[in-house]
């Protein structure tokens, strides 16, 4: 067993990136699967559904968060806090929202926390037309019914 | 999960309900409502009593500053000079003491003006809703989103000595506000005159008028008693102190389920010194319990709790409150010290001397925030927060309410059965924000 060894992931397009396993046990989904079975410390784990970009971007930010745990004074706080603004701002929204399922699926606690925060703040102010298109969600409201919703809470428009 | 099948992250085409509930915890109030209508899933989401309690628990915790606002505004055609009376709700989230950059109070809401007629004032804030009432007319409101109903009018009754108590019954889920009308009031204000009561209640979207309340078992002309002005709501049931110095003397309880009175003695050490001033004797939610506090007055002074360890009012435990060792709060040694409410994780909340929020009473030289003490029965100790500088104005009556219920809960669904009617209201000058961070308390658990 590699316990201080590396991991390596699969993208499913086929791309295999071998991290620290400290940095990815930042998912708790993969450290359960580490803990459970050791046999997975030393082959590939398949990330299925995620694709080579956007596992990028989580060994990204998981590799900052699990050297910052590791070493505060390399990484302190304030730089953490800069990299994470610098990390969401740079996302355009389909990755935001593939990041956001990932990392969700994955477990990847912090992660999910600051890209909610960062969609909560795109969104807030918004109207519902907007919410849909921006998350692909269909209204399946029938016209009279959404007026009744609306004529219910008239102070929130 | 397979081993063969690794980690599947599946659904592409819609965001797990987990993570929709976790991006609406994080947004203001007005969105997370008009977001209702997104789509029935997201509806659901909202409107399940579990995003609700986590909501509630997600967004910060602060004090409420209700009073009225004077202008002086010319009465056209008239061209007569009239005084305006606005009331409004001031909010400021509870800070750590070293923060050098705190937030001041802001205002969450605005009355609509209205020539001055009598005195306007507010009920203690509940879930985030508080009735304001005048003269002749009451009005609920829901200080974070800032809407406002008008509720049906109470019946007149001995015109100005009258006084309301907002509560929420948890057994029916049902808001009912509680008016008490002096009927024969003290010739001379003492307190040791007998008074005579009449009440009447109405259950908000339930009632279409005022009823009055019958009762048999509480008559005020055979109980010689004495309503203190402020009332504690604590799990449906409403508390005074009665200040009668009489055999009843000590508590009066008013239960909202089941609409019924009932005197509860206090306990010895509370004699009729303390009864008599009421700035020396609070009402509290102790330890999930109702209890006295008192103040001897002496500098040296400590709070004393009374807390009722049973539900029929024979069993009283006493406990030592240690004074702040804080040169900046006055309040405990003399009159006002406020007992503003309990943080969820249960400690009082204790606000220094309630004339330090009033601008009128303060000079220049105040410090910007004012201190507030959060006493932890478990480890016998006070934290001490802040919150921002009260609003400038000249205001003279405030009451302050602990605001930590943010209710998103739109006044239409609660309460437009029962006769109450919207009405326009101006939107406040600035618009009010919760801090979005987790609550400063390492006791409070925010969510994850």
């Amino acid at each position: 067993m590699a316990s201080k060894g590396n991991l390596t992931l699969k993208s499913c397009n086929g791309k295999e990136f071998i991290v620290e396993e400290k940095v990815a046990v930042m998912s708790t989904t993969i450290k359960n699967m580490v803990d459970v079975d050791d046999s997975f410390a030393q082959g590939v784990i398949p990330i299925i559904g995620v694709d080579g970009k956007i596992l990028a971007k989580l060994i990204e930010y998981c590799k900052e968060h699990a050297e910052a745990d590791e070493d505060e004074e390399v990484k302190s706080e304030e730089y953490l806090k800069k990299f994470d603004e610098k990390f969401v701002d740079e996302l355009n929204l389909n990755d935001l929202y593939d990041l956001l399922k990932a990392s969700n699926y994955l477990e990847i606690t912090k992660l999910l926390n600051l890209l909610c925060q960062k969609v909560a703040s795109m969104i807030k102010g918004k109207k519902p037309e907007e919410i849909r298109r921006i998350f692909n969600i269909k209204n399946d409201f029938t016209p009279e019914e959404e007026e009744e919703i609306n004529r219910q809470n008239p102070w929130a428009f | 999960m397979k081993r063969s099948g690794g980690i599947v992250v599946g659904g592409l085409s819609s965001l797990h309900d987990d993570v929709v509930l976790e991006i609406l915890l994080r947004l203001p109030h007005k969105s997370v409502v008009r977001f209702k209508s997104v789509s029935k899933n997201w509806c659901s989401i909202i409107r399940s009593p579990s995003f609700i309690k986590f909501y509630l628990r997600y967004n910060p915790v602060g004090l409420l500053i209700s009073m009225a606002e004077y202008t002086e505004d010319i009465d056209l055609p008239l061209g007569r000079q009239v005084l305006r009376v606005q009331p409004c709700f001031y909010y400021s989230p509870l800070q750590q003491p070293q923060l050098d950059c705190g937030k001041p109070f802001d205002c969450f809401l605005k009355f609509p003006s209205t020539s001055l007629k009598l005195y306007m004032d507010a009920t203690k804030v509940v879930n985030g809703i508080a009735c304001v009432f005048e003269h002749q007319r009451v009005f609920v409101c829901n200080v974070c989103t800032g809407e406002i109903m008008r509720l049906p009018d109470p019946k007149t009754c001995c015109d100005d000595n009258n006084s309301y108590h907002f509560g929420y019954d948890p057994v029916n889920d049902l808001y009912k506000l509680l008016k008490i009308d002096n009927v024969i009031s003290g010739q001379d204000g003492m307190a040791a005159t007998p008074a005579a009561y009449r009440y009447s209640i109405l259950t908000l979207g339930r009632d279409s008028s005022w009823r009055k309340l019958a009762l048999k078992y509480f008559r005020a002309n055979n109980e010689p008693m004495m309503f203190d002005a402020e009332s504690l709501l604590m799990k449906g049931t409403l508390y005074w102190i009665n200040k009668m110095p009489n055999q009843n003397a000590g508590m009066i309880s008013f239960d909202l389920d089941q609409e019924k009175f009932q005197f509860v003695k206090p306990p010895l050490e509370v004699n009729h010194s303390y009864l008599l001033n009421s700035s020396r004797l609070k009402l509290a939610q102790f330890r999930g319990r109702i209890a006295m506090l008192c103040t001897t007055g002496n500098p040296d002074c400590h709070i004393v709790v009374h807390m009722l360890e049973d539900n029929e009012g024979r069993l009283w435990s006493r406990h030592v409150i240690p004074f702040p060792s804080d040169h900046e709060f006055e309040g405990f040694a003399s009159i006002g010290t406020s007992t503003v409410g309990n943080l969820p994780t249960g400690q009082l909340l204790l606000a220094d001397n309630i004339r330090k929020f009033l601008p009128i009473y303060s000079n220049n030289s105040r410090e910007s925030f004012l201190p507030v003490y959060a006493y932890d029965h478990e480890k016998n100790k006070l934290d001490k927060f802040v919150v921002g500088k009260p609003p400038e104005s000249r205001h003279t009556s405030v009451s302050l309410s602990f605001l930590v219920e943010s209710n998103i809960v739109a006044l239409g669904d609660l309460f437009s059965q029962g006769g109450a009617t919207a009405i326009q209201y101006e939107r406040p000058r600035t618009t009010p924000t919760f801090p979005r961070k987790p609550y400063p308390l390492d006791s409070l658990k925010t969510l994850n």
